[in-house]
């Protein structure tokens, strides 16, 4: 059954998402052809009006494409949650629930389906930036049609970021990372969710509102605490860390670093797991569909 | 009044305008009395040459640079920049700073990209090729990766340089991947005008004792130490040798050096990574404090949450609960291996 839900909800979402892919795909693929007209116009000696209004052109473009990202993921958020609400505490709940599937099958059906497309969103706009460094670079002898050198830079600048990780770590430092981002990804879901379902559960009318001004106020407390953890506490134990390690061997250095990295993500594992648990409990008992 | 008011704040306005100018003029490169110029550099077109200061620096190059740290007792920042590209380099003009050991020095270096260069007039480019080239030296220094540093004696020098011409020296081959991460130290000298170390040799501290590796003997440069993996053969000092070395590895020193600019401004400036050594102490501890309190402490939350919540008994899924429990004693073990090896380490 699980199975089942998982492919409704995602069907859902596919409906509309494909839109917002192509649109942005194809979106890139403009902007990166106008970059790389605009890098020619400006490799020349002399600036003619219509390079300088291509360069206005870009510069518009460009801004636009940014608001457009934006509200695609905004768009796929407000696609993935209103299902989440309108199937579970809207009129349509009643109908849900007296689906012949247990209440935890239904929310882990909805947690896989809007992890994977947050995922999806993800890769999204990373494959936009893809395509932007690979046709925006202008032709060279060696490259005349895609300059590939430029995205192999920016591959290497970014495992330069784990430089110091040292060669044999550099995997284990990326796999941690990934595991973390997940791991935010999945708190962020189980906090919507939490906030959604204590919105319905407290509020008799406008229920959604009440979720979103939950959600609200609780992200704000979380972003605080997030700061404060990571900004001040955070800085301050990687520095600690530093001195400890100073005279370490290479392999007792790695080790300390990713246990750290492991700890702050198996932390929001955690934060992620008792969120599930506490929407978990109150879809079982204290739903409110009136 | 009205005239009276009007007189007063005129006066007022140009008596301000007269101390703001005043205030301003020196950093502005000019006062009232007379205006001092800075020195303005120019680059020559193959950009080998840079003309400035009465002066003409030409480009320097040796295979030694890569061994050689920049290490006066002050450093003069000139105040006018310099549009540089290093010579035979392509890519776009950068706007650097120009400094040297002193003003009208004969040696003056600038940064492009994070790598220094060194441009020399005559009589710099002899004083450099001898400080290479020269077996011997007046001061030897050792420093560390931080740039603190120590005094070392000459016949400290001479007993390392010994180790490759005893044949009965225990030796270790080591792949330079695996030196890398080794506590290490520079072994080198100075020049006359104690503005540049030359690395001559790499001491490590490894298990069972310190270990040198002469860059002189092995035609290595200490830029390139790491480059590519190599083997190295290490030799290992004996008994006397390491107890100085360890003696002088306790007295290293942090160094703070003035930094003069042009407009007569100075101000010291680290050349440490940390900043001091009590507020590395500190940092450690509170590392410690905080790790107990999020690796430890914090856990015992969701360990404790996920294994009373299913005995409440109203729960129709206590399954979920005991996995939160599992979350937290998995953050509790690694919280705890991470301190134990912080311990260890």
């Amino acid at each position: 059954m699980f199975r089942k839900l998982l492919k409704y909800d995602f069907k859902f979402v596919a409906r509309w998402w494909w839109i917002i892919a192509t649109s942005l795909l194809g979106g890139s693929v403009i902007g990166a052809l106008l970059l790389r007209g605009t890098i020619a116009t400006m490799g020349a000696e002399e600036v003619s009006t219509a390079s300088a209004l291509l360069v206005i052109l870009f510069a518009l473009y460009i801004f636009a494409f940014v608001l457009a990202l934006v509200a695609g993921s905004i768009v796929t958020f407000v696609l993935l949650y209103w299902r989440f609400y309108s199937h579970f505490f809207s009129d349509e709940g009643y109908l849900t629930f007296t689906l012949p599937v247990k209440r935890r099958t239904l929310l882990l059906a909805k947690l896989a389906n809007e992890m994977i497309w947050q995922i999806a969103q993800v890769l999204l706009i990373l494959a936009c930036v893809l395509v932007f460094l690979l046709i925006a670079p202008p032709a060279t002898q060696e490259h005349p049609v895609i300059d590939i050198t430029v995205l192999q830079g920016a591959v290497r600048g970014f495992f330069a970021i784990f430089g110091g990780a040292g060669d044999g770590a550099l995997p284990l430092f990326i796999i941690e990372g990934a595991l973390f981002l997940l791991g935010l990804l999945l708190f962020q879901t189980c906090l919507v969710h939490f906030c959604i379902t204590i919105g319905a559960v407290v509020a008799k009318k406008h229920k959604l509102l009440a979720g979103i001004g939950i959600y609200y106020g609780v992200n704000m407390v979380v972003s605080g605490i997030g700061q404060l953890l990571f900004g001040l506490l955070g800085g301050l134990m990687v520095y600690g860390l530093e001195e400890f390690l100073v005279n370490a061997e290479a392999s007792a250095s790695i080790g300390a670093r990713a246990l750290l990295l492991l700890l702050v993500t198996l932390a929001v594992y955690t934060l992620a797991v008792l969120l599930y648990c506490l929407t978990q409990d109150k879809l079982d008992h204290k739903l409110n569909l009136a | 009044m009205r005239k009276r008011l009007f007189c007063i704040f005129v006066c007022s306005f140009l008596l301000l305008a007269a101390c703001l100018g005043v205030a301003a003029a020196p950093s502005a490169g000019a006062d009232l009395l007379g205006k001092q110029d800075y020195i303005e550099w120019t680059l020559s077109e193959d950009r080998t040459t840079i003309t400035g200061n009465g002066r003409s620096y030409t480009y320097y190059t040796s295979r030694h640079l890569g061994s050689m740290v920049i290490l006066p007792e002050s450093y003069y920042r000139y105040a006018n920049e310099l549009d540089f590209l290093p010579p035979g380099k392509e890519g776009a003009y950068a706007s650097v700073q120009i400094e040297s050991a002193r003003r009208d020095a004969e040696i003056i270096w600038l940064s492009y990209e994070g790598v220094f260069f060194i441009y020399v007039t005559e009589s710099g480019r002899t004083h450099l090729d001898f400080f290479f080239n020269s077996k011997a030296a007046s001061e030897y220094r050792l420093i560390d990766d931080n740039y603190n540093q120590v005094e070392m004696d000459g016949d400290l020098m001479t007993s390392l340089n010994a180790l490759y011409q005893w044949s009965q020296a225990p030796t270790k081959n080591y792949k330079s991947t695996a030196l890398e991460g080794k506590p290490q130290y520079r072994v080198g000298k100075m020049d006359d005008h104690e503005d540049f170390f030359l690395a001559c040799g790499m001491i490590f501290s490894l298990a069972d004792g310190y270990y040198y590796l002469s860059l002189v003997e092995e035609e290595l440069t200490y830029s390139r130490l790491y480059d590519s993996e190599q083997i190295y053969t290490l030799y290992k000092l004996d008994d006397a040798d390491a107890e100085r070395i360890g003696l002088l590895r306790d007295n290293l020193e942090r160094v703070r050096v003035p930094v003069i600019y042009e407009d007569g401004i100075e101000y010291e400036e680290d050349l440490n990574r940390f900043e001091d050594d009590e507020e590395g102490e500190g940092a450690a501890a509170l590392l410690l404090v905080l790790l107990v309190l999020f690796g430890l402490v914090t856990p015992l939350v969701p360990i404790i949450l996920g294994l009373v919540m299913p005995l409440s008994g109203h729960l129709k899924h206590p399954k979920h609960w005991y996995a939160l429990a599992i979350a937290g004693v998995l953050w509790l073990i690694v919280g705890g291996v991470l301190l134990i090896l912080l311990a260890t380490v």
